[in-house]
């Protein structure tokens, strides 16, 4: 599931279990999922890793990425 | 016919030469405004009109060099400025002005260009909100199409280095102005979507005149973002700069650093908003368990749960009454008792012989065997017999036998008589 979705999912479960309309066999149940939710949307920021690369054709004429070094910039073509 | 006057007989093709060379020569450079009609656009690549007002009109061409720098399509109909020359078309003996350069009336050529392609492009469809894609919430990779020499790129790593620090960008540097910048942006475009890396796609550049921006109007470019799988965000320029991209676009930024801010959330947003729900949810569980615990509190103090154990005591209570009241019953049983044996013994003192010996009465009996004696012939004079009266006793000898009456000598000082045998 993607982050967004389960970062949704874990918003409903805690306005669920917030309501207090749930029976305590629920609300055991949905602390449960929320922990879980939260573990994976955790997990998923943590394992966001800084890369900036550039789209390059190789050889073989299939694309792939190299890292990306800022190029000078005295040359520019835009003006902002 | 005779020539008069001796004048020059010239041929056709010498006069069209002549008629040519001087209206080439007077009119080399002319501006005029006029109705573009009877447009024809033969395979050749020539584009053949006339242009007209409400009293003349005259043919003109625009040779297929001119045409295809041409950027607006040019329609019956429209009014227009062109420049050009004069010329004569000798075979017909027609003369065409040869357009150089040819602007719609009213407004410049990119301007109408742009509005000619909005409008082919929305009938076409390519706008519809319906047909735009949603962006990703958080994509794992984005891509880049813009220059790397521009002042875009760098907005945009700065402010997804500020905002989402572990951002994964690949950047696909493009010509984004001058000839061919187009198809080149559109090849970029294509080449993210062979390569499926990227979640999502930012294309554009930094602010520039209408004339540096014209790649993102182009009709290459508009078909590329409209083919792409991959969703883009359109960044050109500065904020009141539109493009066709930006029509097509699934969204559109004002400039590359919004795009950037669009593109992915705040991180520490995001953290602390996951970190806020994390507290939340163990602080809505504690609640929900206090409650259940609270509730269950509640019904082991309620009466229905006090019951059994009111019952016992109530039991036991009974229990210790009753074991009371037999203690009781007990004690007042012996007590009644005790009472009848105190009559009983009453009664039994006062029919018992002491009371007797009290009115006078005495009890003889033989000294020896303690036998009481009942009549006189039980003894024999001289035995000796004891006498017992109310207070103390006597010891005293048998004097007489006499038959049915005893006299018994009572020993000296004693005055009572013995009147009745026990």
């Amino acid at each position: 599931m993607s982050f967004e979705k389960t970062l949704e999912a874990l918003e409903q479960i805690v306005e669920e279990l917030e309501s207090g309309e749930l029976t305590l066999d629920e609300a055991l149940e949905r602390y449960e999922r929320g922990v879980a939710a939260h573990k994976e949307c955790t997990a998923i920021l943590a394992a966001a890793e800084k890369r900036i690369e550039v789209l390059v054709q190789g050889a073989d004429a299939k694309l792939g990425t190299r890292p990306f070094e800022a190029e000078d910039g005295s040359a520019r073509e835009d003006g902002s | 016919m005779q020539p008069s006057h001796g004048e020059e007989i010239l041929s056709v093709s010498e006069l069209t030469r002549r008629i040519r060379r001087s209206l080439e020569e007077e009119f080399d450079s002319v501006c005029l405004v006029g109705e573009v009609s009877n447009l024809r656009r033969p395979a050749s690549g020539h584009v053949y009109l006339t242009l007209k007002d409400s009293g003349a009109q005259i043919s003109a061409v625009l040779w297929r060099s001119s045409a295809s720098r041409l950027r607006f399509d040019l329609e019956d109909g429209m009014e227009v400025i062109v420049t050009g020359a004069l010329t004569v078309y000798e075979p017909r003996g027609s003369y065409q002005v040869v357009i150089s350069s040819i602007q719609p009336k009213g407004m410049g050529a990119l301007q109408l260009a742009f509005l000619q392609l909005k409008d082919r492009l929305e009938k076409e469809g390519l706008f519809r909100p319906e047909a735009k894609k949603p962006l990703p919430f958080l994509p794992a990779c984005i891509g880049v199409v813009t220059s790397t020499t521009g002042a875009a790129v760098g907005d945009i790593l700065t402010v997804l280095a500020r905002r989402f620090p572990p951002a994964h960008v690949v950047i696909r540097p493009v010509r984004v102005q001058g000839a061919g910048a187009a198809a080149e942006i559109a090849r970029a475009i294509a080449e993210f979507n062979e390569w499926g890396g990227a979640d999502v796609l930012i294309v554009g550049r930094g602010g520039g005149s209408l004339e540096d921006l014209w790649a993102f109007n182009e009709e290459v470019v508009a078909r590329a973002i409209h083919a792409s799988r991959v969703p883009i965000i359109s960044a050109v320029g500065h904020e009141i700069d539109v493009t066709i991209a930006d029509f097509v676009a699934d969204r559109r930024a004002l400039t590359p650093t919004e795009a950037a801010e669009i593109v992915l959330p705040e991180l520490a947003e995001l953290v602390g908003r996951l970190g806020e729900l994390r507290g939340r949810l163990t602080t809505a569980l504690r609640g929900r368990v206090d409650l259940a615990r609270a509730r269950l509190e509640r019904l082991r103090a309620s009466y229905g749960f006090r019951a059994p154990l009111e019952t016992v005591r109530r039991h036991e209570q009974r229990l210790d009454e009753l074991a009371g009241a037999a203690a009781l019953a007990v004690r007042r049983r012996v007590e009644s008792c005790r009472e009848r044996l105190a009559t009983a013994a009453g009664r039994l003192q006062a029919l018992g012989p002491v009371r007797v010996l009290e009115r006078g009465y005495s009890i003889t009996r033989v000294l020896e065997s303690r036998e009481v004696i009942r009549s006189a012939g039980q003894v024999q004079a001289g035995q000796a017999v004891e006498t017992l009266l109310h207070a103390g006793r006597l010891v005293s000898r048998v004097e007489t036998v006499n038959g049915q009456t005893s006299v018994v000598r009572e020993d000296p000082g004693s005055p009572r008589a013995n009147r009745r045998g026990a």
